[in-house]
């Protein structure tokens, strides 16, 4: 069984939860100044209801019209907030996309209101656009603060704002790694002028600076000023100027142009530190010496060129450890290809010139180029200056303390200029540096009488310094610190010592030889406290009994194989069984832990079975809490009827819920209290008041954000067991980790700014990989994630697997669909045959749309955005219960890497679908439609099935898509509204579920509650005679029903609606 | 010393040999060669024509013993008798910046200046471009004055001896008088191209240009782009940071080369730091600072 918690790190395009918003927030950069503006949605609105002055071309006066839904500057310091502060009031000029409309929305705006149709022929027009400018660094931490959840508002962020995101975040990068250096520009008037600029020349940077380029979205070209069109100057500049002001401000905050106070005026280093340094930018040299003083910069800065730019050959060391100690390593000369540097031969080949020597050279003489490289090597190394004093120089010895300054030192110096470094295999590696292992010793798990205690169980620990597995004595590591040098042989093996660090980890062992402590403390001191105190690493967790069987995690040994439990309706497939024996595991000990598998592997029902496996013993179990988004609350009710019958549940919910001492006995008497994430921030002391057995969070991604009230809420639960549930255990930051264990297992992670510093700062920056091996180790036990590809799970999937998504009615909709039942019911009852017929199937026609969102049952084709109780404009997708749990749904499919189909009978609903996709999900999707043109059709299919198309989303109506097509690519396919006949909907399913599928194809058939749909697919679900009847005839076989059994069928019952909370 | 008066008697030549620069070039070659020519008339409006024959005489008979051109004056000692000398001087004015920015601005607009300038040819309307911008490259008779130590009214060949040797200075190198006006060849030279640069490329950085591929360097017409003008073109990279040794790039850089005493690489080195540590806060916490994060 391959068990995984996270793969690495693998970043989503952020993605923003909310239910209002206000704006689209853009970002513009003009040649000194980030402007940022927005498009207010609200004024849209109103500029699409009222029309706008028609302008065929440019006024002559060059004053341009301003842009008819920007927001005003007043709103959007409003908007922003303290953010502003800084900022000043400002326009700039934009040319966007118009027609005699006005101009285009940007695609954002577009999505929020659930597309825009603008048939006119565009063309480019100048606007003038009210901002809030910054300065480049005001700027730079603007937006890392917009994208990186530092700053917290209503508006959406334009694909521009994200794009100089994404530039800003280069420029702080390159700060923090230090590549970044001083230079200077002469101006037009001949004067000098200092800069700060990022090193943009290697392979790291160009690698980003070309994909920032190719994805820099037009409208960031389209200011009108001294920049012009072109991509790269004003990349360029905005890169030069964030890095220069970004330095800059750092060193006049510090006065660090004090410490050229009273020196020498005319020394150059003065001249050049002096527009570095201070506010001015300028440097104090006048005529010739502007000449001599740019040259010289230019000749040093060149040093950074990559030695053998341009050249055949590169210079190659290699480097190779003597046999004992007292050896002298040896490095050997030579030159290596630069289009395969595995070509290499030996420099005393070069000076023969052996035909492999001139062949290799080819136009290039390499002799020249061995001297020319070694002089330039020397220079960044200068124990290679002896070999210049050869005539022919070819290799040389080293002592062990200049080996382990070129290993650690200057072989990342000498390689990033372009000289090959061949060093011994085991350089780097963890087998081959001083680390510590933790060693704990508990009793053996069948030998656990004592009721448990979780974290807080007692161990004994103590610490074991290691050269990877293998431990040294106290003995031993004396021995090493004696003598003196970096780098030793244990046992045939060279190893690394830092003797600073050596001599901390001799003392740690002296003071400590075995400790008294709960897991808790064990783990915490293991994850950050001794590794600060010696400097060590530490390199994994050693132990023995229970807490061993803890660490092995859960399968097949070490746990406990239990059964499914006998009341549990329905089958467990073997690895929901291995999951069911993972949580007993862990509840046996009272941990807390995530299950975490993919969507679609039924994490509910390992769950409930838990929750019946627990009562199928002798005690009495104390009840359960479940915390759960809106959305699946009827979900939750349902699955638990379904599976697990005989447990009693209460929804805690709706305005009528108890509190105090009736909520008390509601939860005493019941197994299952089901309540929602909102509710248990407003609850908290009722909630709270309960000693809960355990509690779960259902999509536990809700409390990922660590400071808010409502994770603070959640984890302030008193409860003995803690489970959290959730398919996306890390959508964007490694926080969310953090925020779920921290629930999980409190404390067990270490306080926020040490997981930061010890982990998320190193695996989300560097992609350390260590990092993530000793987190993943110190999360494995408490964290179970399968992946559908895995091999044990694809061999117990069925090949297709149907799920129903309940979903409950907004407010809105119930409101409407009632509207509709009461009114319409009663002309059923007046008329009779075809009239009655006609109406009966208008009716069902609207209630379904009802159900699938209520900008369906508005007229016209752009209204689409509702203002909610608090003026505030709401969210597209949040206006339909349906379309929520849609949008959380695709996004743990798009969070795989998956691609899905979305099924609707109405190409209106179609439309919005894909808006919203757009919007919510910040990803492309496809429309297919009966007016889709044949030939784009194809195309849009082409895309689809594509590995590289960036359109993970297919929504097609069911009529124009339901037949023919081949979208294997997809593996979800989501019927979003029912035809009621199981026939089609296969049909459907089937552009999935088809020859060339290679995986499990999920079929998510959507529900309403409460309504028509519910009650429809029961019938059919039971297949009772009406439903007999219901296969095969489309909706006509209602047409025949009497009043009494339509209204029954139609009546909108309790379940349907979302209850204010 | 007294100013020379014009029409002086013929010289007669010494008899001692040593220390002695000797006129060696034909009169007629001087005065048909640029720059020569311009020069001995303005001397010979100077002396006159027969100070000028006599000096010619003198000059080849070594009078002149030696020469020293400097801007804005050439002089050296001419002989007196058999055993002395007097010193000789010509003074001529200097360029001054204005003078020297107006011609660069000049010069630097056609390339064929700078290119015959730094083949060491004299380009054909270099006086004219001089006259041209108000500097002429040899001044008039009037602003051109000869001193002649202890010197009377016939002391005019002793500074058309001088002028000759200097004429033939200047056959040999006749960009030599750039250097008597104030400025010597390889300096405009090398003025002439910092000002091209700015000329060209608008302004001149110290740091090597980005390579990148000119299509997405320039990136795609807007015009073309109405229908994608909000969108991104692709996904926007998402590269981990490398770790790099720290001060990788200082020490890459090695000393200055910039002549200087500070010690600058100490100072960048902290810098580098402070700045590397203030960037951990920003990535951290943009606005809100680090402490105040939770995570």
């Amino acid at each position: 069984m391959i068990i995984h918690w996270f793969p690495l790190w693998e970043p989503h395009s952020v993605r923003k939860r909310g239910t209002t918003l206000a704006h689209i927030l853009h970002a513009t950069f003009t040649a000194d100044r980030f402007h940022f503006w927005a498009e207010s949605i609200d004024r849209w609105r109103l500029v699409s209801e009222a029309g706008v002055p028609r302008a065929t071309s440019e006024p002559k006066d060059q004053v341009f019209p301003w842009h008819p839904y920007g927001a005003r500057r007043s709103e959007l310091v409003l908007q922003l907030g303290s953010a502003a502060s800084t900022g000043r009031d400002d326009e700039c000029a934009l040319r966007l996309p118009r027609d005699l409309l006005g101009p285009f929305p940007s695609d954002r705006l577009a999505a929020s209101v659930g597309g825009v149709d603008r048939s006119g022929e565009p063309w480019l027009a100048r606007f003038r656009i009210a901002t809030r400018s910054f300065s480049p660094a005001e700027g730079l931490r603007f937006l890392l603060a917009v994208t990186s959840g530092d700053l917290q508002f209503d508006e959406e962020p334009g694909h521009d704002l994200l794009f100089w995101a994404a530039a800003a975040r280069l420029v702080a990068d390159c700060v923090e790694a230090q590549r970044f250096v001083p230079s200077m520009r002469q101006g037009g008037e001949g004067q000098l002028v200092a800069v700060w600029r990022p090193w943009l020349q290697d392979d790291e940077a160009a690698t980003r600076l070309t994909g920032l380029l190719t994805a820099m979205p037009p409208v960031t070209r389209g200011v009108d000023d001294s920049l012009g069109e072109n991509a790269w100057p004003r990349l360029e500049s905005a890169l030069e100027l964030m890095t220069d002001d970004l330095v800059r401000t750092m060193l006049r905050r510090d006065e660090y142009i004090d410490a050229i106070e009273d020196r020498d005026a005319s020394d150059p280093h003065v001249q050049w530190l002096g527009g570095l340094l201070g506010g001015s930018r300028v440097l104090a040299v006048e005529g010739g010496d502007t000449v001599k003083i740019m040259r010289a910069t230019r000749s040093w800065i060149a040093r950074l060129d990559d030695f053998a730019a341009g050249e055949s050959l590169r210079l190659r060391l290699d480097v190779s450890p003597p046999e004992s100690e007292q050896g002298r390593w040896h490095l050997t000369l030579g030159l290596a290809a630069t289009a395969d540097v595995t070509l290499a031969v030996t420099a005393e080949d070069v000076w023969k010139a052996t035909p492999e020597a001139v062949q290799m050279a080819g136009q290039s003489d390499p002799q020249d180029v061995l001297l020319t490289e070694l002089a330039r090597a020397a220079r960044l190394w200068p124990t290679l200056d002896p070999l210049l004093e050869q005539a022919t120089p070819s290799s040389l010895t080293l002592s062990t303390r200049e080996a382990w300054g070129l290993l650690g030192e200057f072989r990342p110096l000498l390689e990033e200029s372009g000289c090959i470094v061949a060093v011994p295999a085991w350089w780097g590696g963890k087998d081959n540096v001083l680390g510590l292992r933790l060693v704990i010793d508990s009793d053996e798990f069948d030998e656990l009488n004592a009721p448990p205690r979780g974290m807080a169980t007692a161990i004994r620990y103590r610490w074991q310094v290691a050269v990877g597995d293998q431990p040294l004595s106290l003995e031993a590591l004396r021995r090493l610190r004696d003598q003196h040098t970096p780098l030793v042989q244990v046992d045939g093996r060279w190893i690394e010592v830092d003797q600073e660090q050596l001599v901390k980890a001799i003392d740690l062992l002296e003071r400590h030889e075995s400790n008294d402590a709960t897991l808790l403390d064990a783990m915490r001191i293991a994850s950050n406290e001794v590794e600060v105190e010696t400097g060590l690493e530490i390199l994994g967790i050693d132990a023995t009994g229970w807490v061993a069987s803890l660490l092995e995690g859960p399968p097949d040994e070490g746990v406990e194989a239990l059964s499914q439990p006998e009341l549990f309706s329905g089958e467990l497939r073997p690895y929901q069984v291995i999951g069911l024996s993972w949580l007993g595991f862990l509840d046996k000990f009272g941990l807390g832990g995530c299950l975490a598998d993919d969507m679609g592997l039924g994490k509910t029902v390992q769950l409930i079975a838990l929750l019946q496996h627990e009562r199928s013993k002798p005690n009495t179990v104390g009840p359960t809490l479940l915390v759960v988004p809106t959305s699946v609350v009827g979900n939750w009710q349902r699955e638990l009827e379904r599976f697990a019958p005989e447990l009693t549940s209460h929804i805690q919910h709706g305005p009528d819920r108890p509190v105090g001492d009736a909520f008390c006995e509601v939860a005493k008497a019941n197994d299952v209290t089901i309540t929602t994430y909102a509710l248990v921030t407003r609850d908290v002391d009722t909630l709270g008041d309960i000693p809960w057995h355990r509690v779960v969070l259902d999509e536990a991604q809700y409390i990922k954000n660590p400071p808010t009230k409502q994770a603070q809420a959640i984890r302030g639960l008193n409860a003995q067991r803690r489970i959290a549930l959730t398919g996306t255990p890390v959508e964007n930051r490694l926080s969310e980790l953090w925020s779920i264990m921290e629930f999980c297992n409190p404390g067990f992670l270490g306080t926020a700014p040490d997981f930061r510093r010890r982990y998320a700062r190193p695996i989300e920056r560097h992609r350390d990989a260590n990092a993530a091996s000793a987190l993943r180790s110190m999360v494995q036990p408490f964290v179970l994630r399968r992946l559908k590809t895995d091999r044990n799970v694809i061999d117990d999937l069925p090949e297709c697997v149907e799920t129903r998504e309940f979903a409950t009615l907004t407010p809105e909709q119930a409101a409407l669909y009632k509207a509709v039942v009461d009114s319409m019911i009663g002309q059923v009852d007046r008329t009779e045959g075809i009239q009655r017929r006609g109406l009966i199937l208008a009716m069902l026609a609207r209630l379904k749309q009802i159900c699938d969102h209520p900008a369906l049952a508005e007229s016209g084709d752009e209204v689409v955005v509702a203002a909610g109780a608090s003026d505030q404009i709401q969210r597209l997708s949040e206006r339909s219960g349906k379309s929520r749990r849609l949008i959380t749904l695709l996004d743990e499919v798009l969070a795989t890497g998956e691609r899905a189909l979305v099924f609707t009978q109405y190409r209106r609903m179609g439309k919005l679908l894909s808006a919203m996709v757009e919007h919510d999900l910040g990803c492309r999707s496809l429309f297919l439609h009966g007016g889709t043109p044949m030939k784009r059709r194809q195309t849009m299919i082409d895309e689809f099935q594509s590995p590289e198309g960036d359109a993970p989303v297919f929504v097609l109506s069911l009529t124009a898509g339901g037949l023919g097509l081949n979208l294997t690519a997809a593996n979800h396919v989501f019927h979003f509204d029912r035809w009621w006949n199981p026939a089609v909907e296969r049909q459907a399913t089937d552009r999935a579920f088809r020859i060339g599928q290679t995986r499990t194809v999920h079929v998510h058939k959507f529900v309403c509650m409460g309504t028509l749909e519910e009650r429809i697919d029961r019938m059919i679900e039971e297949k009772t005679q009406l439903a007999e009847q219901i296969i095969g005839s489309g909706d006509s076989w209602l047409t025949d029903m009497t009043t009494g059994q339509l209204h029954d069928l139609l009546l909108l019952r309790g379940t349907a609606m979302e209850v204010e909370a | 010393m007294s100013r020379t008066d014009i029409g002086s008697k013929a010289p007669r030549p010494s008899r001692r040999r040593g220390g002695r620069i000797r006129l060696k070039i034909e009169e007629l070659d001087l005065v048909a060669a640029v720059i020569c020519d311009s020069w001995l008339q303005v001397i010979e409006a100077k002396v006159g024509e027969r100070s000028m024959q006599e000096g010619l005489l003198a000059a080849k008979e070594g009078a002149v013993r030696s020469i020293s051109v400097e801007a804005g004056i050439i002089s050296g000692p001419v002989q007196a008798d058999a055993e002395s000398s007097l010193a000789v001087s010509i003074t001529l004015p200097v360029l001054d910046e204005s003078d020297w920015a107006k011609l660069i601005e000049a010069m630097s607009c056609e390339a064929i200046w700078a290119a015959k300038l730094l083949e060491n040819e004299v380009p054909n309307g270099l006086e004219d471009l001089f006259r041209g911008c108000g500097s002429p490259l040899i001044p008039c008779e009037s602003d051109v004055s000869a001193l002649v130590e202890k010197g009377g009214r016939r002391d005019g060949w002793r500074v058309a001896a001088l002028a000759w040797i200097v004429a033939e200075r200047f056959y040999r190198d006749p960009l030599g008088i750039l250097a008597v006006r104030g400025m010597a060849c390889d300096t405009l030279v090398e003025r002439l191209g910092h000002h091209r640069a700015l000329r060209t490329q608008g302004e001149a950085v110290a740091h090597p240009p980005v390579l990148l591929d000119p299509t997405v360097a320039t990136g795609p017409p807007l015009a073309e782009c109405l229908d994608t003008w909000w969108r991104p073109h692709g996904h926007l990279p998402d590269v981990p940071l490398e770790k790099h040794v720290s001060h990788a790039l200082l020490r890459r850089l090695g000393p200055s080369t910039l002549d200087g005493q500070f010690p600058l690489a100490g100072l960048l080195a902290t810098i580098y730091d402070e700045a590397a540590s203030e960037a951990v806060r920003i990535l951290d916490a943009p606005l809100t600072g680090a402490d105040s994060d939770p995570i």
